[in-house]
């Protein structure tokens, strides 16, 4: 009886957490989730650039609760983010209840022909 | 002949002689052009203080001729630019300690600035093999400031007074900057630079001291495998000229903030578009911090994302954009590229009826991404397929095709005996959060068993209902059936429509096409250029076309990019072909939208100089209200137009401080009382106002001018107005009264200023 409810209790926490990510997941656009993925395959860690969106203006509190998942922090304006993430530590930003979009930074070209 | 004659005839013959026979090295070595100013110099120093000796003077170093002398702020002397050919590199040194200042090194040939009472030891350098003195090149970044009517502006033609872009911030993000450049010091040999901020060291970067600029111990410099881009980029637009004056930039007093964005000191990594957002927002803190307007100008792009200012990059941008905080954005270069394809697919169609894009991928590449973007009243099922080099009839292989919420990761491509490459088709964003579309990532990788995904053509196909945009985001291309050498009739081709580059995709940037001002240059080994495809006063072949994905018509208007000359990095001059670097050294020709785009920057960094608060919005409407004529094609090549820089002055209301500090971007409500308005812009003063009310305007030409008064109500009250007027401005005056001269009440009115080529309206406010 006692094995059955630790089992329960654990598949509870497994299943928390299992939602928790998926709802982490769907915070990243496509290109991060690819990433993610190839990084995964290949058994790799980069550091990731990213920019982000969070449900309210950024304040100081964000800012550091952001810096805390091992992010470094970029730029900052209104409820928009920038910031440079260690793969490794990127599931734990998309976590946070205050970001709610994480896209892959892109790489631009000088516009000469 | 007389006897005189005789005389003459022979002294001149011996002197001809005795001279070819003292010849000494300067004789020998220099050219007619420097032998001549050398002799002159010496004559007008000869005459020393008297009006003669400064009329020879003046006429080196001021005339109007080809040949000019240079003075050097601190010198007592002028410099002669001069080509010199060495036999041994090492002579360089020799130069040098002669007070030669090397400009640029082409091979065996250096430019270099001789102090002219030294040109003659110098020509005596064993090592000095010939010298020719520079000419002034044909001025083609004038030719472009022309062309955009900006030397009128630095004129002060047609407005109160010259405008050259002072106490305006002129940022510019790009592949890193030359600051030991002469054009970016001031006449006393200060950097003009008021911030630099390196991305290349550090992952967080690093900015520079002022102090480490003017001492030159920043190790910022714009690496040569951008082919000096940053350089010249921010040499268009606020380039002080003090190399050489024919290539001042268009706001060349401007103060300058520069963001090196390559996270490689080479120069060669492309933008990370997270440190592009933060180092636009370093750039206004910075110009915030010296409490001045600033205009940052981004000459890149991408073609990632959904093209419709709703990625998160390009909102960063408008939150960016502020009064007196504006972007301008270079178009792109696409057109011709064929990035972009779409269609409507029939509804209701499976493969193998459905339609399918050839996918071209360019040889060499080892991963190529489509990104594909569609409303999410569709339901489109994506596969992808591989067809031998010209064969297309049946595919080598084929996916499955992956609908709305679901992915196929990393599939490899294959007939069973052959993979031809993996695929991932990632289409599981079935609503992104910020334009609720559907989004389809499409990467094609190599095989590690048979990395060669270029060997063969692939295609994209669709299935279901819904109309669709995509991208080719890196590595390959949608060319039409003619590139195939045919294709069956259900392939449909990609275009070149809507291939303006991100970010000149976002809402609030102005997003600036290239057109051709100028076909030919003169290089630096004096040989006349021409610049390939193109054609005067038209469009640039190679710039991107609109609109937006969102329907919304870019780019926002054309300027000159192309046959650009601006200065040249010291150290992309060994890696530059020497076609490119123009006569006399220091400059450098270039073409794209990336050099369109600085002539708009440095245009609104005057247009910021006479009015501070302009919105993003504002000089939108001022740089397209005044835009000259486009040439051949339509608003989706040109925007609204050529870029006319003085037209947009005048029509640009002035307000600046007023002498009276406040809040940065905080528009005084007292301060536009000497506003001169004019093309487009209706502008009340004073407002609000007890009694009359004057209402200021500039017609282009002469127009049919309706002006009126109306209430809140929408009920006209006032005719101010009505018949033919001249071109030029005007300044009519509402004595506040009604049309039966009734005083009307306080409150609330609108001036409607309608022309048959524009309409503008004013809100008033009467006070009583």
């Amino acid at each position: 009886m006692r094995y059955a409810v630790v089992l329960i209790v654990a598949l509870s926490v497994l299943a928390g957490c299992r939602a928790e990510d998926t709802n982490a997941m769907a915070k990243l656009d496509a290109p991060l989730r690819q990433k993610l993925e190839e990084l995964r395959e290949s058994n790799r860690r980069e550091v990731i650039p990213v920019l982000g969106k969070c449900g309210g203006q950024i304040d100081e509190d964000t800012k550091r609760a952001i810096a805390h998942q091992g992010a470094t922090l970029l730029s900052a304006d209104g409820d928009s983010f920038t910031a440079r993430v260690p793969s490794e530590h990127l599931m734990d930003l998309a976590r946070l209840a205050s970001v709610t979009q994480l896209q892959l930074a892109q790489t631009a070209q000088p516009t000469t022909p | 002949m007389t006897r005189a004659r005789v005389f003459v005839l022979v002294a001149w013959l011996v002197l001809v002689a005795g001279t070819a026979f003292a010849a000494g090295p300067l004789d020998r070595k220099a050219d007619p052009a420097l032998r001549v100013a050398v002799s002159e110099w010496a004559e007008a120093q000869r005459l020393g203080t008297s009006a003669a000796g400064e009329a020879a003077r003046r006429a080196l170093l001021d005339g109007a001729g080809y040949y000019r002398l240079r003075r050097e702020p601190g010198l007592d002397e002028p410099l002669v630019p001069t080509f010199v050919r060495l036999s041994d590199p090492a002579a360089q040194r020799a130069l040098e300690a002669q007070g030669a200042r090397i400009q640029v090194r082409v091979g065996d040939i250096v430019v270099a600035h001789l102090p002219i009472s030294r040109v003659a030891a110098i020509a005596a350098l064993p090592d000095v093999a010939a010298m020719e003195m520079s000419g002034t090149a044909a001025p083609f970044l004038n030719a472009s400031r022309a062309a955009s009517h900006v030397d009128e502006v630095h004129a002060g033609t047609g407005l109160d007074r010259a405008y050259q872009g002072a106490g305006v911030v002129v940022g510019v993000f790009d592949s890193g900057l030359d600051y030991t450049h002469p054009d970016f010091k001031t006449a006393g040999g200060a950097t003009r630079l008021r911030g630099l901020f390196d991305y290349s060291s550090g992952i967080a970067g690093r900015e520079w001291s002022i102090g480490s600029i003017d001492s030159a111990t920043s190790t910022e410099y714009d690496g040569h495998l951008s082919g000096g881009h940053g350089t010249h980029v921010t040499g268009t637009a606020a380039g002080g000229g003090r190399l050489n004056a024919a290539y001042r930039g268009v706001a060349p007093l401007a103060d300058i903030v520069f963001v090196k964005g390559m996270r490689d000191t080479a120069s060669g990594s492309g933008f990370n578009t997270a440190d592009i957002v933060a180092g636009v927002q370093y750039i206004f803190n910075k110009a915030r911090t010296l409490g001045e307007p600033c205009v940052v100008n981004l000459s890149l792009g991408g073609q990632d994302g959904p093209h419709d200012g709703t990625s998160l990059y390009e909102q960063a941008f408008d939150g960016l954009t502020h009064p007196g905080n504006i972007i301008v954005v270079s178009a792109g270069n696409s057109n011709g590229d064929y990035v972009h394809g779409g269609y409507d697919v029939p509804s209701g169609t499976t493969y193998p009826e459905s339609n399918e894009t050839a996918w071209f991928i360019y040889p060499g590449t080892s991963q190529a991404i489509v990104d594909a973007w569609y409303p999410s009243s569709g339901n489109i099922r994506f596969g992808v397929a591989v067809y031998a080099i010209g064969s297309y009839g049946t595919p080598l292989a084929l996916t499955n095709p992956i609908g709305p919420g679901t992915a196929a990761n990393n599939v490899t491509v294959t007939d069973g005996a052959t993979n031809y490459g993996r695929v991932t088709i990632d289409a599981t964003t079935s609503s992104d959060p910020n334009n609720g579309k559907r989004r389809v990532l499409f990467i094609l990788s190599n095989s590690s068993s048979f990395p060669g995904i270029s060997n063969y053509v692939w295609s994209i196909y669709a299935v279901g209902n819904g109309a669709f945009d995509m991208w080719t985001v890196t590595g390959g291309a949608f060319p039409p059936a003619a590139y195939f050498g045919g294709l069956p009739p259900y392939f449909v081709a990609g275009d070149n429509d809507k291939s303006i580059a991100t970010p000149a995709t976002a809402r609030k940037v102005i997003s600036v096409g290239s057109y051709v001002t100028k076909t030919q240059w003169v290089d630096v080994n004096g040989v006349t250029r021409n610049q390939p495809n193109a054609t005067l006063n038209q469009i640039s072949t190679f710039s991107s076309v609109g609109p937006s994905a969102d329907g919304r018509t870019l780019p926002t208007l054309a300027a000159p990019g192309e046959a650009i000359v601006a200065p040249l990095a010291y150290t992309a001059a060994g890696f530059t072909p020497s076609t490119d670097i123009v006569q006399g050294g220091g400059y450098l020709k270039l073409q794209g939208t990336s050099m369109a785009a600085p002539h708009v920057t440095g245009s609104v960094a005057l247009l910021l100089e006479r009015n501070r608060y302009l919105t993003p919005e504002n000089v939108r409407d001022l740089l397209q209200a005044s835009a000259a004529a486009p040439g051949a094609g339509g608003p989706f090549l040109w925007g609204a137009g050529k870029l006319h820089t003085q037209a947009a002055m005048q029509a640009t209301p002035f307000a600046q401080d007023c002498g009276t500090p406040r809040p940065f971007g905080a528009r005084p409500v007292d301060c536009p009382d000497d506003i001169a308005v004019a093309a487009g812009v209706l502008l009340a003063h004073p407002n609000p106002s007890a009694g009359e009310v004057g209402l200021q305007f500039r017609l282009a030409s002469p127009e049919r001018v309706d002006l009126a008064i109306y209430d809140l109500a929408g009920r006209r009250i006032r005719v101010v107005q009505s018949g033919l007027m001249a071109g030029g401005p005007h300044d009519l005056t509402w004595d506040g009264t009604d049309d039966q001269g009734v005083r009307v009440r306080g409150g609330v009115y609108f001036a409607r200023l309608w022309t048959p080529s524009r309409t503008a309206r004013e809100r008033v406010v009467v006070v009583r």
